[in-house]
């Protein structure tokens, strides 16, 4: 899972003509990882596409995830 | 003697003790914003009559052109700092704008000699996109817009509000009469960037915020707003979801969360304060302060209790005097939601997005035979785009080269939020009866 986010933030950030941070990691804060929250809502949708479901939706409290680790463990 | 009525800078006047707004960690007070605004229309005093245009990303310049202009100019014309070249350009000439207020200062644009000064309010114009996309430009007065926030300031003087909308938006207009009139003073961050929106709100002890659900799911995704003692929460701009409104529960236990619907075109709106999405249904046929009931085609039509004195919206008006205000609603049990606009009108986090405009450009590139757009509900924006294309039978196999050929034609036109997020090449696009092109099965 882990590693089809990454390769689905590589794209979208490809995708929307972003530079994305030289390094990311667990403790990456979502919205300074170079994504905007536009740049989130597209990987959602598309991660949505990929694996057939949105955790966000799921999830009986929501959380909005602050950095890529918490992002991750959502879909774990 | 003339009956003017109070301008907005004498409306602030009285408020000489206390600080009216607080940027770049500044205290502004009254006799500094008068003297700013006073040099500003200084500028203009060649003119007899003089009508300004503002176009800024700085929301104390706006602010400051608002107080310096009102009563003064004839109009002002409030612009989204994004507005394109050919847009502004026809805007000024059918307004007859004299001058422009922008980052670079204020500029005289026109030669002419001006007509002589009246004794009538000055007209705030706000721009609205209509239904096609093509810009629509609503008339509001500072009198009219202070009447209107006046009935919630009453009851709750002792907050401080900051800024989170954009300072050129309606919303955000409100949000600046609202603070500067009950004379608390109003946080301006310093960029629209969420975290530096939160650093601001908490060092100054923002107890009152209103924003867009998206932009609350990302202060809430930033974190260091729960710092923020906030006791008065407004959402706006958007259908406000359950899950954005529990969040915000859980994360401000002690504050009233009320989420508004507006309608800018009947000039009426109402807010929902018990925590849940939509509204109740009972509030559908009751005698309100708006009136509210469900069209023959499932969109919620309203009827205020001040009547439009404009032509265009008395037109549309059905015999009983309600406005259909083109947002489709569902009625669940006890409860009313609302779905979206009823045109397809997409709504990208409080920003709007015509489905035709990206449609119309996507049919232009070669290769494509038929475009269609809609929104995709999504938990972080609200909804985004998504378009379907039709290749045309010469286009060759590669479809990934087709969507990068797409996002980077659509990239170099329009804002981001209009750029269609999600690219599917289909076979075939369903056409209705009419042979137009389908977009109840989106």
């Amino acid at each position: 899972m882990r590693t089809m986010i990454l390769q689905l933030l590589a794209e979208v950030a490809r995708d929307t003509d972003t530079t994305l941070v030289d390094k990311l990691d667990d403790e990456t804060v979502l919205l300074e990882s170079g994504l905007d929250s536009l740049g989130f809502a597209i990987l959602v949708a598309r991660l949505e596409e990929e694996c057939g479901r949105d955790p966000f939706s799921e999830m009986e409290e929501v959380v909005y995830p602050r950095t890529l680790g918490e992002f991750i463990s959502i879909y774990e | 003697m003339s009956n003017r009525q109070a301008t907005f800078a004498e409306c602030i006047q009285s408020h000489s003790g206390t600080p009216l707004l607080i940027h770049d960690k500044k205290l502004v007070y009254h006799d500094t914003l008068t003297a700013q605004a006073l040099s500003l229309r200084a500028n203009c005093s060649g003119d007899s009559s003089y009508s300004v245009a503002l176009q800024t990303r700085d929301p104390y310049q706006l602010i400051l052109g608002l107080v310096a202009m009102d009563g003064y100019a004839k109009k002002l014309l409030i612009l989204p700092p994004c507005t394109p070249l050919e847009t502004t350009a026809a805007l000024f000439k059918q307004e007859q704008i004299t001058h422009l207020l922008s980052q670079e200062g204020l500029r005289r644009i026109t030669d002419e000699n001006q007509q002589s000064r009246q004794d009538e309010a000055t007209n705030w114009l706000f721009l609205t996109s209509g239904t096609t996309g093509d810009p629509k430009i609503l008339s509001h007065t500072f009198s009219g817009l202070a009447s209107k926030t006046a009935s919630h300031v009453g009851h709750a003087t002792d907050l401080r509000w900051g800024l989170a909308y954009q300072a050129h938006r309606f919303a955000g207009i409100q949000v600046i009469l609202q603070a500067l009139i009950s004379g608390r003073p109003l946080v301006l961050p310093r960029s629209s960037d969420a975290a530096k929106m939160a650093e601001a709100f908490v060092e100054h002890k923002v107890t009152a915020l209103s924003a867009t659900p998206s932009q609350w799911r990302q202060l809430l995704s930033q974190g260091q707003i729960r710092q923020c003692e906030l006791r008065q929460i407004t959402l706006g701009g958007e259908i406000a979801d359950q899950a954005i409104l529990s969040a915000l529960q859980r994360a401000f236990p002690e504050s009233r969360i009320a989420h508004i619907y507006a309608s800018t075109e009947a000039g009426v709106g109402f807010s929902v304060s018990d925590g849940l999405a939509g509204f109740p249904h009972k509030w559908l046929n009751t005698d309100r302060t708006v009136r509210m009931k469900q069209s023959s085609r499932g969109t919620l039509m309203l009827r205020g209790s001040a009547r439009s004195n404009s032509n265009a919206i008395a037109a549309e008006l059905d015999p009983e005097g309600y406005l259909d205000t083109g947002d489709s609603i569902e009625i669940e049990g006890e409860r009313v939601y609302f779905l979206g606009r009823a045109t397809g009108v997409i709504n990208v986090g409080g920003n709007k997005v015509h489905p035709e405009e990206v449609e119309r450009l996507v049919r232009a590139l070669p290769g494509i035979q038929d475009a269609r757009v809609t929104g995709k509900k999504n938990p972080i924006m609200g909804q985004i785009v998504a378009l379907e294309v039709e290749a045309s039978e010469q286009t060759s196999g590669d479809i990934e080269t087709l969507k990068k050929k797409i996002r980077d034609h659509c990239r170099e036109r329009l804002p981001n939020y209009k750029v269609p997020a999600m690219i599917s090449v289909v076979p075939k696009l369903p056409v209705n009866d009419a042979g137009k092109l389908d977009r109840k099965t989106a």
